[in-house]
């Protein structure tokens, strides 16, 4: 490189003179032929240099990263599409969740609400038994209350029966009611 | 020995008693046999059946149960109630009746006791 660069300031000085002296077209555009044709080269050769050696690389990174930046907006774009999906599935589950919690309540009011009334018709009808009962378990007590009265009275009064008509009852009195009981006795026969 | 029927026996006393007495010698005759024949628990229907021959033959005998005791004019009564040919009393005296009388002849009872009647009075007793 070093000597290239040394053959073009050289070439440059002696171009320098020629051109002074010849005065063509070339000159009066103010283009030295020489260099132009060197600097051609020298350009052809970088660019064959950078073609060879350097775009490919540079072209291979920037496909590279056109590869991973396309990848990438591909990515995005899926990703993307994948949250729009699943935003829409979202969405959709959310609506079937509503409706399903709004079935729900509803079907839960409803059981509720039966379930109450059953409750309530079961506590009527059971509190009606507990009344039905207590009424005939009071008159049965009564009933058995009003026997058990009804009897002591019968055996005071049979013993007190017993008692009076035993101190009381003389010989006489006897017979008399013997008589009365054999002659009643004669009229039923 | 062999087993008599208790309707045999009873004709055989009955008609050994005389004026509604049974001889001693057949009563003692009765309860050897009885024991002998280990029939001793059949004594009260044995004279219960005693007690029936003599009624078909007109020999009533009345078990009489009183407070007090009988006087004539009730055994007079008693005897017209059963209108049998002869009546034999067989008396009990039970205070525990009370008052009135208690009739038991073969086949038929007339219980006119206070006692009694108390007693129906509380059997009548609401169950």
């Amino acid at each position: 490189m070093h000597i290239i660069l040394t053959n073009f300031a050289t070439a440059e000085a002696t171009g320098q003179a020629a051109e002074e002296a010849s005065g063509n077209v070339l000159d009066s555009l103010g283009i030295d032929p020489k260099l132009f044709v060197f600097q051609l080269i020298a350009f052809l050769l970088l660019l064959w240099l950078l073609n060879k050696y350097v775009f490919p690389v540079l072209m291979k990174a920037v496909d590279e990263r056109q590869k991973t930046i396309d990848e990438s907006l591909q990515a995005a774009h899926d990703a993307e599409k994948q949250a729009a999906e699943a935003e829409a599935k979202i969405e959709a589950m959310l609506k079937k969740a509503r409706g399903e919690a709004a079935d729900i309540v509803t079907t839960a009011k409803d059981e509720a609400g039966a379930l109450v009334t059953k409750a309530e018709e079961r506590s009527k009808a059971q509190a009606q038994r507990i009344v039905d009962d207590a009424q005939s378990t009071i008159a049965k007590e009564v009933i058995a209350a009003r026997k058990a009265l009804h009897n002591e009275t019968i055996e005071l009064v049979a013993q007190a029966t017993e008692k009076v008509v035993g101190k009381t009852l003389d010989g006489k009195i006897d017979n008399k009611l013997i008589e009365a009981s054999l002659n009643h006795s004669g009229d039923k026969a | 020995m062999p087993k008599l029927s208790r309707r045999k026996i009873a004709e055989y006393v009955a008609n050994t008693t005389k004026d509604g007495v049974v001889p001693t010698g057949v009563i003692a005759e009765l309860a050897a046999y009885l024991a002998d024949s280990h029939r001793t628990r059949e004594l009260p229907l044995v004279v219960r059946t005693i007690e029936d021959v003599l009624a078909e033959r007109g020999q009533v005998v009345a078990r009489v149960t009183t407070a007090r005791g009988l006087d004539d004019s009730i055994k007079q009564s008693i005897r017209a109630q059963i209108n049998a040919k002869e009546v034999y009393f067989a008396e009990a005296v039970d205070p525990s009746v009370i008052g009135g009388v208690r009739v038991e002849t073969p086949g038929k009872t007339l219980d006119a006791t206070i006692i009694r009647k108390l007693n129906s009075i509380r059997s009548a007793k609401a169950s």
